[in-house]
């Protein structure tokens, strides 16, 4: 068993304020641009037992500087929520390797580890109390474009939808139970 | 026209009853997997999503049923059909 603590100090979790996506992170004190939030976790190869296992967690995992790899996250990195607005978007994801001065490594050692692997680089000051986002890419970018069309069509058609649904027919039931939808 | 029922059908593959349509004497063989289902719902972290999950097996749904039928056929007709006990050809 690993016991994986995220010290860093800098951030906090609260509701974010993009509409439908849960917790968000937040900035504790103000953050400067050239700072960056490591993504830490655990690895784990793709395909593998360990990678179907935490398939609860596909949406969240990030993509490795290891071929093959993926981060599942376990810590604040894991919160940063997603948008498309690039007015707001205030950290972006890289694959570095950190290179922190001993000096500064010794002054943060109780805060942030560094390990290198991936990180949130923030592109601009972050003020205390703003919320930290991020742009999970072209793959999310078509999630949320899919999610859009299919929603608008739902809308179109729930009331026959709902009438179809209370027939009970083939395994229906079961995606009523498992994905309920309240009523527009 | 053709009669469409529902009946009781028992699914080997999962081993359940199932109630499942019927156009004439022919079995609208269709099912949604129980492991697809707990896939979408790892997906959904949102009604938007929930929603968008129900309209995409929607669509799949009446367009394997559209095939079947050789023809194209909405949801507002089926459900009337069913009602009525028969549908166009």
């Amino acid at each position: 068993m690993i016991k994986l603590i995220e010290a860093d100090q800098r951030f906090y979790i609260k509701q974010s304020t993009i509409p439908n996506a849960g917790l968000g992170l937040y900035a504790k004190h103000p953050v400067p641009k050239g700072s960056f939030i490591e993504i830490i976790g655990v690895l784990v190869e793709r395909g593998s037992p360990a990678d179907h296992c935490t398939a609860y967690a596909n949406n969240y995992k990030f993509g490795s500087t290891q071929e093959g790899w993926v981060i599942v996250p376990m810590g604040y990195a894991g919160m940063i929520n997603h948008t498309d607005d690039k007015l707001i978007q205030n950290v972006e994801i890289r694959h570095v390797k950190a290179k922190v001065p001993m000096k500064k490594r010794r002054e943060l050692r109780d805060i942030i580890s560094y390990t290198g692997e991936a990180v949130y680089f923030f592109l601009r000051d972050v003020p205390k109390d703003q919320e930290i986002l991020g742009n999970y890419g072209h793959e999310w970018d078509n999630q949320v474009k899919w999610m859009k069309e299919h929603e608008k069509k739902y809308k179109k058609t729930e009331d026959e939808w709902v009438k179809f649904l209370k027939l009970g027919l083939y395994n229906m039931p079961v995606l009523s139970e498992k994905i309920p939808i309240e009523l527009l | 026209m053709k009669k469409i029922e529902i009946k009781d059908y028992y699914d080997l593959e999962t081993q359940s009853m199932l109630r499942v349509l019927y156009v004439g004497d022919q079995l609208f063989d269709w099912n949604i997997e129980g492991t697809e289902i707990e896939k979408a719902k790892r997906f959904c972290k949102s009604e938007e999503s929930r929603r968008a999950i129900h309209a995409n097996i929607q669509t799949h749904f009446l367009h394997c049923f559209s095939s079947f039928m050789g023809r194209e056929v909405t949801l507002e007709e089926l459900n009337i059909a069913i009602e009525k006990g028969v549908i166009n050809d």
